[in-house]
């Protein structure tokens, strides 16, 4: 328990002396940019608890959400696919790596221009660029297979889909979810960037749109709420993964010691 | 039960070809246990993985109940050598033992018993919820060996499965395995590279030579049954026989060194 309180202080210093630093430099309160910290709460208050939650909010976290799920399924499918065939790992992997590079303002032009600024553009946008980490590592897992189970699995005449689903996919798991940590990061960022260029609702429109018509206060609510489910999301990942992967941990202790 | 004709593998690297074996012929009746040793590097993994119909070998012939044997065959579970990889990390000892059969036997109820049965044979019915990186290296051997018979094969080949644990754990093992193959009526077919051993499990001990692989001697153990770690090897009859091993194996570390 204290060291659950020593470490939560420990967290909280940095932020806590942001916003103490935050509240002197704007004590007089005669910046229009800058207004100080009680404004901004009010008004984050009053816009994400939770008037506008169903309006902004919920469209961002869906579409983040459908996106990601989405980049899982496909890399996941495609990568164990790829993973499981010298022949195609061979024909793709230099492709893969350039389209994965392919830069960002230029993904989102051509998703804007192909699919318009809907949702559907959007999560697609979102599922597209965060589909290459899952992708990459899934292969990479898959490929990395412990040759001594795969002889076991072919001495007790496995299926081919048992083989996937009982030993390929879960020794290839540590490192596929290597990949959807960074994947979940770059949805988030994806996420709020498809708002940014087009569409009518979202936490990224809001916090744009409250920028163009100088209305700073709710602005910063709205890059605080950002931070505020970064934050939110990561953990919640974090926290999946951690029950997901506890063998793994015993495992790698285990041969340690 | 078990026959091998005229076997020879090479393998073909980037680096040119290796011959790991040569020419091994050998038979395995039902219900025997023969022990196959042979020097480290020998082609041992290469000649069991063969037979285990994993590795498409280069010459000969392996029939197994007069199957000619090419790919794995239903009657044969294999019990490898490196036990911390060939069990499954993320599956508990139950997942384990459970693996070869959640197919294989339509019956839920039935599977259930075959594994329970099986981890009542090997001495584990305790350990079944735990995960094998909880356990001792004897004990995942032992898990190793459970799955194995869960499969419900007519014979069980073993590569060095002991070669990793300390000494208590092997006699333990090697007892274990006696018991097993009598309970079961099992035939085995049992790599190693310990004299010892070899000589203290085996009804008939196949010598192989240094690679590439060819048999160099085929001796009949006439130890009596059931054999015990202390006074079977303290028999003349079992010295006798270590005496008659040890040349062959020496033998042939001089000509490979020379
Ligand atoms: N996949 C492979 N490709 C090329 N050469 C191989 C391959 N596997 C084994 N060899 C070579 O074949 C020879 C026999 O190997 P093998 O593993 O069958 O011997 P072993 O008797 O089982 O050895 P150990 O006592 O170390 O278990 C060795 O020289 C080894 O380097
Ligand atoms: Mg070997």
């Amino acid at each position: 328990m204290t060291r659950l309180l020593a470490r939560t202080a420990t967290y909280a210093a940095l932020p806590l002396a942001v916003l103490a630093a935050w509240w002197y430099l704007t004590r007089g309160g005669e910046s229009l940019y800058f207004p100080p910290p009680g404004q901004v709460f009010t008004r984050f208050r009053e816009n994400w608890l939770f008037a506008l939650v169903p309006e902004h909010v919920m469209p961002s976290l869906v579409r983040m959400f459908s996106g990601l799920l989405l980049s899982v399924v496909v890399g996941v499918a495609l990568g164990v696919a790829l993973g499981m065939s010298d022949l195609a790992h061979r024909a793709t992997k230099p492709w893969l790596t350039l389209l994965r590079s392919t830069p960002g303002p230029v993904v989102v032009v051509t998703f804007l221009v192909l699919f318009g600024t809907g949702s559907v553009g959007k999560v697609l946008m979102i599922a597209f660029v965060s589909v290459f980490p899952v992708l990459l590592n899934t292969v990479d897992g898959v490929r990395a297979a412990e040759p001594v189970l795969l002889d076991v699995a072919a001495s007790y005449r496995l299926s081919r889909r048992e083989r996937v689903t009982r030993i390929v996919l879960p020794g290839a798991l540590p490192q596929i979810s290597v990949g959807v940590r960074t994947s979940v990061a770059l949805a988030f960022i994806v996420m709020i960037v498809s708002e940014y260029f087009g569409g009518s609702d979202g936490v990224g429109y809001f916090t744009r749109d409250s920028a163009s018509g100088f209305a700073i206060p709710d602005m910063w609510s709205g890059m605080l709420l950002l931070g505020l489910l970064g934050i939110a999301v990561n953990v919640l990942v974090a926290v999946a993964q951690r029950r997901a992967l506890r063998w793994y941990a015993g495992a790698r202790a285990a041969a340690k010691s | 039960m078990l026959e091998v004709e005229g076997l020879g593998h090479v393998y073909r690297t980037a680096s040119g070809e290796v011959e790991a074996v040569r020419q091994v012929d050998l038979t395995v009746a039902e219900g025997e246990i023969v022990t196959l040793v042979g020097p480290s590097g020998a082609g041992k993994t290469t000649l069991l993985r063969s037979l285990a119909g994993l590795l498409p070998y280069s010459r000969g012939e392996v029939r197994l109940g007069g199957d000619v044997v090419r790919s794995p065959h239903p009657d044969m579970a294999l019990v490898f050598q490196d036990y911390t990889r060939s069990l499954m990390p993320w599956a508990t000892v139950r997942q384990n033992v459970l693996l070869p059969i959640r197919k294989k036997v339509r019956s839920r109820a039935e599977r259930d018993a075959r594994v329970d049965a099986a981890l009542a044979e090997v001495g584990l019915a305790d350990a079944a919820d735990r995960y094998p990186w909880q356990l001792s290296g004897g004990m995942q051997q032992r898990v190793a060996l459970a799955r194995g018979l869960a499969y419900r094969p007519k014979m069980l080949l073993f590569d060095e499965p002991f070669a990793s644990v300390d000494a208590q754990t092997r006699a333990d093992l090697e007892d274990l395995v006696l018991d097993v193959c009598a309970h079961l009526r099992m035939t085995a077919l049992f790599v190693t590279h310990d004299i010892d051993e070899a000589a203290y499990l085996a009804d008939r001990i196949v010598v192989v030579s240094h690679r590439p692989s060819t048999v160099r001697a085929v001796l009949d153990v006439d130890l009596p049954r059931p054999r015990d770690q202390v006074t079977t090897k303290s028999l003349p009859a079992f010295a006798e026989l270590r005496s008659r091993i040890f040349p062959l194996l020496r033998a042939e570390s001089a000509e490979a060194t020379a």
